[in-house]
């Protein structure tokens, strides 16, 4: 799992670090805290599994010490879900999906080449060039890159420090400081997301960040946001999800059923969405009646569908080699507060003994009343799993602090709202409550 | 900054709330700045209750954080045991502190235990008030008995402004009347029976009781006895409340000042 984050001018986190992550993270906090650029930077280096080749040209590699070639590593063409990572990002902040002035060309021996000319002469980042890894380096033969890479990639991972050159590490992260081993470099050259592209000098053209622990496999990143919610599922997905899954569709029917009562005496089938549109969907089907889309039904009912079909996907697919991270933007997204309880339990449940590392990020104290008390009712060796972070940015400077289990409790059964830096002045007041036979230790 | 109010029971926040609409009122005060009161219910529950909720805020390194603590002072509990109690709660959260409780100068049932602002490290306070009714007028077993905020309450309820409205108002008599049978009357008739009564809150029960509160406002909720007798005193002497929660206010205020 990533133990800690430490970031470095992404989106408006000029720099910050989040520390001791659990299996189940929650961010929370105002608008414009950074709980999104985390869940993104998350994902973007989560995916990062194509290996390449990084080749330094500007670099006077005697002088600096640098190797000439550094093992590095390049987003998936697509995701778990089929979906193109950067495009999918891109297009959430009302950009074009492919960077079209991406200054790569795509070189005859089937690399990318990298010309940064707003940077200066002689800085190390300057130019480079992303190679094809070689078969010596890996078991399956060598991928060349393609057209479509060019305006799709714009950011690499480094996963070894003592590859990085000192010059292309920030001083931030020598304040903070980084462990060398099992930790994560991920560089980004897109200037949308880059904290004040525009006023920078040399490596502060690059959003970057570190991620240490273990990473999760780029084949099992899962991020699921408003539009996995809205959208069928990629035919890539539910195809090879239909065809290696074993029994996917009953284990989807028995979780809907956990959270949605009513389908009691349903199945649910994956399946081609109605009148040709590209994708597939949820079909509920009771004996004896017509099988209806679930997208027909209540939106809450289409969320948990897509939600609880993807995650029992994933979890399949891991193990203790092979982690998964699971990212999840407004758990409460339509979702009556009956029925997000018991989504939630089921979540929970389903992560609880896989090796998947949990994300969430709500603006729900709902989400978080509902999750505590599902940690206390139904999977208590589950509590020590759970951080929430409080986050917020000011000047660029990321603070987030950190509950544990007992803080959340604390903080609920007090009446006070940790999703606020300041007491929140609201015409109501909520009351979590604790079951009769609770007891806490004192200390006396 | 940010102030997170604790005390030991539901009284000490009917108090604490109804005093900071009062410097609401009556002063600038940010109020923001202040997080919900929470009582602890029981003197030895602080040290948990403290760290589990204010350990997040203070490793974030956002902001400066204040803690303020209404303690009541149990019969025969010494300040000292108290202020250890509290260097412990400032240790557990800043592992390596070893600074001292500095005494209020002017109220000495007001402490300090700080860590002054730094370039690296936030600042963190903790303004503890420990409950002193000597000196508010009250009869003397009273004041011998444990100090609890209820004391403050009754302090503030004995005052002519306050009874002296219950008496005309409720009851068709005069202060001194009600004074003698909330301090007199009913505890000499409990001692006769062997029945102890020497605490705040067995005076305050006196108070329901001659008051006729049940009766005339048909609701055994103690804070609207407290809510009225605070009213009554804004009403009608208000410079009384201002002298006998003076400690309390200044708690209050010093909790609200920048940390230095």
């Amino acid at each position: 799992m990533v133990d800690r984050l430490v970031v470095h001018r992404f989106r408006g986190i000029k720099e910050g670090v989040l520390e001791d992550l659990g299996k189940i993270n929650v961010l929370v906090g105002p608008n414009n805290s950074g709980k999104t650029a985390i869940l993104e930077l998350l994902y973007l280096g989560g995916v990062s599994g194509r290996p390449a080749q990084l080749i330094l040209e500007d670099v006077p590699f005697n002088e600096n010490k640098i190797e000439p070639v550094i093992k590095a590593a390049v987003p998936m063409r697509h995701d778990f879900l089929g979906v193109e990572p950067m495009p999918r990002l891109r297009k959430r902040h009302g950009h074009k999906g492919r960077w079209e002035k991406n200054p790569a060309v795509l070189t005859p021996e089937g690399g990318i080449a990298v010309n940064l000319e707003g940077l200066v002469r002689n800085s190390a980042f300057r130019s480079f060039k992303l190679v094809p890894f070689q078969e010596e380096w890996g078991e399956k033969e060598s991928q060349n890159f393609l057209q479509e890479d060019i305006v799709e990639i714009a950011s690499l991972s480094i996963n070894e420090e003592h590859n990085i050159p000192k010059i292309l590490i920030p001083s931030l992260f020598e304040k903070w400081g980084v462990l060398s081993e099992q930790s994560c470099w991920n560089y980004l050259w897109d200037p949308i997301w880059v904290y004040r592209w525009e006023q920078q000098e040399f490596i502060d053209h690059f959003a970057i960040w570190a991620e240490e622990g273990m990473r999760p496999d780029a084949k099992h990143v899962l991020f699921f946001d408003f539009h996995n919610a809205n959208d069928h599922f990629e035919e890539r997905f539910a195809q090879w999800a239909k065809n290696h899954i074993i029994n996917w569709e009953d284990k989807i029917s028995e979780r809907m059923k956990n959270v949605f009562p009513t389908l009691e005496g349903a199945y649910i089938r994956v399946d081609n969405a109605p009148e040709e549109i590209n994708g597939e969907t949820g079909y509920i089907q009771f004996p004896k009646r017509v099988r209806l889309p679930v997208d027909l039904f209540g939106d809450g009912m289409r969320h948990s569908f897509k939600v609880l079909a993807s995650l029992c996907a994933l979890g399949d697919l891991v193990d203790d080699e092979h982690i998964g991270l699971f990212l999840w933007e407004d758990p409460e997204l339509f979702m009556h507060p009956d029925a997000l309880k018991r989504l939630l339990k089921e979540i929970i449940d389903l992560v609880r003994d896989k090796p998947i590392q949990v994300f969430l990020s709500t603006q729900s104290i709902e989400t978080i009343m509902l999750l505590t008390h599902s940690l206390m009712e139904s999977f208590p060796e589950m509590q020590s799993e759970l951080r929430i972070f409080r986050m917020k940015i000011e000047n660029g400077q990321l603070f987030a602090a950190k509950y544990k289990y007992e803080n959340v409790l604390a903080w609920l059964k007090q009446g006070r709202d940790l999703r606020s830096w300041k007491k929140l002045n609201m015409p109501y007041t909520y009351r979590f409550i604790l079951p009769k036979d609770y007891s806490e230790e004192e200390t006396k | 900054m940010k102030i997170f109010p604790f005390g030991e029971g539901s009284t000490d926040k009917i108090v604490f709330e109804l005093l900071m609409e009062y410097l609401n009122e009556n002063e600038h005060l940010n109020e923001e700045e202040f997080d919900e009161f929470y009582p602890v219910d029981g003197i030895y529950k602080f040290a948990k209750e403290i760290k589990d909720t204010v350990e997040g805020d203070v490793k974030s390194n956002a902001d400066d954080i204040c803690i303020l603590v209404f303690c009541d002072l149990d019969k025969g509990r010494e300040h000292q045991d108290i202020l250890n109690q509290f260097k412990d709660i400032m240790r557990g959260l800043l592992p390596g502190w070893n600074g001292n409780p500095i005494k209020h100068t002017e109220y000495n049932n007001i402490y300090l235990f700080k860590q002054i602002p730094s370039e690296e490290m936030r600042g963190l306070r903790i303004v503890l008030h420990l409950a002193n009714i000597s000196g508010l007028g009250l009869p003397e077993k009273i004041e011998a008995s444990n100090n609890t905020t209820d004391g403050y309450v009754l302090a503030l309820g004995l005052e002519d402004g306050v009874l002296g409205r219950f008496a005309s108002k409720d009851v068709r008599t005069t202060s001194d009347v009600l004074h003698g049978l909330i301090t007199e009357c009913l505890p000499n008739c409990f001692s006769a029976a062997n029945i102890e009564f020497e605490q705040d809150k067995d005076f305050l029960a006196a108070y329901f009781c001659v008051t006729r509160f049940w009766v005339k406002h048909r609701t055994e909720q103690k804070r609207n006895l407290t809510e009225i007798i605070f009213e009554r005193s804004k009403k009608y002497d208000k410079d009384k409340l201002k002298t006998i929660f003076s400690s309390w206010i200044e708690a209050i205020k010093k909790a609200g000042e920048p940390i230095q």
